[in-house]
C-alpha cells in the first residue's frame, strides 16, 4: 500500500509538469489533505461494506464520496486559478 | 473544427444528466404513486411489533404484597 | 406578434387554473374511507364486536378472550395534511395498541416512524397523560409527523371523554420566522444597492443564513407536497407555524408587486447550495437550444404532478423535491441519485435543479403568468 502511495506522489509531480500547473507549498499541502481524505473515504465506505454493514457502506460512500467530489473540483478550480 | 466539437459535448453532457435526472424524478413518482394506493393497514401492520401478551397494568398494592411494614 | 403572445398566455392560464380546480373538485368529492372502515381494517370482524359510543369512541369486544377495551379515534395536522390515529384503551386507562388510522405524510419520513418503533412506545402509557404533556418522545428527524400522531392521541381522547383541553400558547414569532423576514427583506434591498461590494457581502450572508438555517437546521424551504394539501383546504396551523405563510404569501405577493421571484433567487435554502456548488466549480449558465422544450417538460411534470394528487386527494403524490434529501439525509434510493446528480451538475451549470427540474419554479411562473392575464386584461 505504501509502495503504491509512492508512486501516487512521484506520478503526481509528473502530472503537474505535463498540465503545466503552477504548483507551490500550499497547493501540493491541499492536494495531500485532500488525497488522504479520499483515501479515508474509500476505505471507510468499502471497510464497512465487507463487514456486512452494504447500506451503512453505501450511505457513506455516498455522502463522503460526493463532498469529495465536490472538494476536488473545487480544488482543481483554486490550483488552477492562482 | 475542434472547438466546435469541444462545444457540442460541453451542451450535450449535461443535457444528458439532466435526462438522467428528470427520468429517475417520473420513476420516482410513478412509484409514489402505486405505493400510496396501498392501505395503510397493509404497509405498517406487519411492520408493527407488538409483544404477546398485552400490557400488565401496575398495580401500586402489588409491590409491598408479602412485605411486612416494620416501623423505626 | 404582441396580441398573439397575450393570447396564448391568457389560454393558457384559463386551462391550467381550469385543471386545477377540476381536480380540487374531484380530489374533494372522493369518498373517503368511512371510521368505521377504518376500525375493521385493524379490528376483524370476525373477532371483534363494535359498538360506537360517539363519533370519537367505541367499546370493543374482544370474542375470544371476552375482554372489553375502548377504542379512540383522534386526528390532528401533520407536515402534508390530516393524520388519524386509532388507539385501545383497557380497563385501567392504558394504551395497549396505537395504529396510523390514515395520514398524507412523505413516505420515508413516516417509513422512519414506523422503523423508530414509535407506535409501539405508546404501549403501556396512561391515556390521561396525554391530555396534559408529551409522554412520548418525537423521532428526531420526522418530528412534524410525530408530534401531530401524538397530538391526535390527545384529541381523540379528549373528544371520545368530552373533555375540553386548553392548548400551550406558541409565540407566534420565533426564529424561523424571524429569518424568514430577514431573508426576504434581503432579497429585496439587494437588487436596490448600488454599492458592488456591500452587494456581494449581503448576498454571500443571505445564501449561508439561508443554508444553514432554513436549510439544515430547520429544513423547511417550501414543498410541493404542502402546497398541494393547502390547494385541498389542509391548512397547517398558523399559531405553530406562522413562518410557511410568510414564506408562501410573501413570494406571492412580492411576485405581484415587484415581478421579481425573490423566494427562488434569495431565500430558498436549496438555491443556496446550488450557489455555493456554482462558486466552487466555477459554474457557467447553460442555455442549450433546446431550452424551451426542457422547461416544457418540467413545467408539464409539475402540472400533471399536482393534478394527480389533487383528484386523488393526497397531497403527497407531489413530492419529488430532493431538498429532504439534501438536508435530512432522508429520502428513498431514487432520490438520493437525483441529488447527487443535480450536485454534480451544480458545479458546471448553474442552478441546474431550479432551471429545469424543481416544481416552485413552476409554481412561481404560473404566480407570474397569472399576474400577466390580470395586468393584460387591465390594460384592455
Amino acid at each position: 500500500m505504501g509502495f503504491l502511495y509512492t508512486i501516487f506522489a512521484i506520478s503526481a509531480v509528473y502530472w503537474a509538469k505535463d498540465l503545466k500547473l503552477k504548483m507551490n507549498w500550499w497547493k501540493w499541502s491541499i492536494s495531500a489533505v485532500w488525497f488522504i481524505f479520499l483515501s479515508v473515504t474509500i476505505a471507510g465506505g468499502f471497510t464497512l461494506i465487507g463487514e456486512n454493514e452494504l447500506r451503512a457502506g453505501l450511505y457513506f460512500l455516498g455522502v463522503f464520496g460526493t463532498v469529495m467530489i465536490v472538494s476536488g473540483v473545487g480544488l482543481i478550480q483554486l490550483i488552477r486559478s492562482k | 473544427m475542434e472547438e466546435v466539437n469541444k462545444q457540442k459535448t460541453r451542451n450535450i453532457l449535461p443535457s444528458i444528466f439532466i435526462c438522467m435526472a428528470i427520468l429517475l424524478l417520473i420513476i420516482h413518482l410513478a412509484v409514489q404513486l402505486l405505493e400510496t394506493n396501498k392501505s395503510e393497514k397493509e404497509i405498517t401492520n406487519k411492520d408493527l411489533q407488538w409483544p404477546e401478551k398485552p400490557v400488565e397494568s401496575l398495580k401500586p398494592d402489588s409491590i409491598w404484597e408479602g412485605t411486612e411494614f416494620i416501623p423505626e | 406578434m404582441r396580441f398573439v403572445e397575450r393570447f396564448k398566455n391568457q389560454l393558457t392560464w384559463i386551462v391550467v387554473t381550469s385543471l386545477i380546480v377540476l381536480a380540487v373538485f374531484i380530489g374533494k368529492n372522493r369518498s373517503e374511507q368511512s371510521k368505521q372502515e377504518i376500525i375493521q381494517q385493524y379490528y376483524l370482524e370476525s373477532k371483534y364486536q363494535i359498538r360506537q359510543v360517539n363519533q370519537n369512541k367505541w367499546i370493543i369486544y374482544d370474542i375470544s378472550d371476552h375482554n372489553e377495551n375502548l377504542l379512540y379515534l383522534g386526528k390532528a395536522y401533520g407536515y402534508n395534511g390530516e393524520v388519524e390515529v386509532l388507539f385501545e384503551v383497557d380497563k385501567d386507562s392504558l394504551i395497549q395498541k396505537t395504529f396510523p388510522a390514515s395520514h398524507q405524510e412523505t413516505p420515508s419520513y413516516f417509513d422512519k416512524i414506523i422503523e423508530k418503533h414509535f407506535f409501539e412506545q405508546f404501549q403501556g402509557k396512561k391515556v390521561a397523560e396525554f391530555l396534559k404533556n408529551k409522554p412520548v418522545n418525537a423521532v428526531s428527524g420526522a418530528t412534524i409527523t410525530s408530534n401531530a400522531i401524538i397530538q391526535a392521541t390527545k384529541n381523540g381522547y379528549a373528544q371520545g371523554e368530552n373533555i375540553s383541553v386548553t392548548e400551550t400558547k406558541y409565540p407566534l414569532f420565533g426564529m424561523l420566522e424571524i429569518i424568514v423576514l430577514y431573508l426576504f427583506v434581503a432579497g429585496i434591498v439587494m437588487s436596490k444597492i448600488k454599492n458592488q461590494k456591500l452587494r456581494k457581502t449581503l448576498r454571500w450572508l443571505t445564501i449561508f443564513i439561508s443554508l444553514i438555517f432554513l436549510g439544515f437546521i430547520y429544513n423547511q424551504p417550501i414543498s410541493y407536497s404542502r402546497l398541494s394539501g393547502l390547494l385541498l383546504g389542509n391548512f397547517p396551523d398558523w399559531h405553530k407555524e406562522f413562518y410557511f405563510y410568510i414564506l408562501f404569501t410573501g413570494s406571492i405577493v412580492i411576485i405581484f408587486i415587484n415581478r421579481k421571484n425573490v423566494y427562488c433567487h434569495s431565500v430558498c435554502p436549496f438555491g443556496a447550495a446550488q450557489e455555493i456548488l456554482a462558486k466552487t466549480g466555477r459554474a457557467k449558465v447553460f442555455r442549450p437550444a433546446y431550452y424551451k422544450k426542457l422547461k416544457f417538460v418540467q413545467r408539464f411534470i409539475a402540472l400533471t404532478v399536482v393534478l394527480a394528487a389533487l383528484s386523488l386527494n393526497n397531497p403527497v403524490i407531489a413530492n419529488y423535491e430532493v431538498f429532504s434529501a439534501f438536508f435530512q439525509l432522508t429520502a428513498n434510493a431514487i432520490l438520493f441519485a437525483v441529488l447527487f446528480i443535480v450536485i454534480i451538475l451544480s458545479l458546471f451549470i448553474k442552478r441546474p435543479w431550479c432551471h429545469f427540474m424543481c416544481p416552485i419554479d413552476s409554481v412561481f411562473d404560473y404566480v407570474k403568468l397569472t399576474r400577466k392575464s390580470i395586468t393584460g386584461l387591465w390594460k384592455k
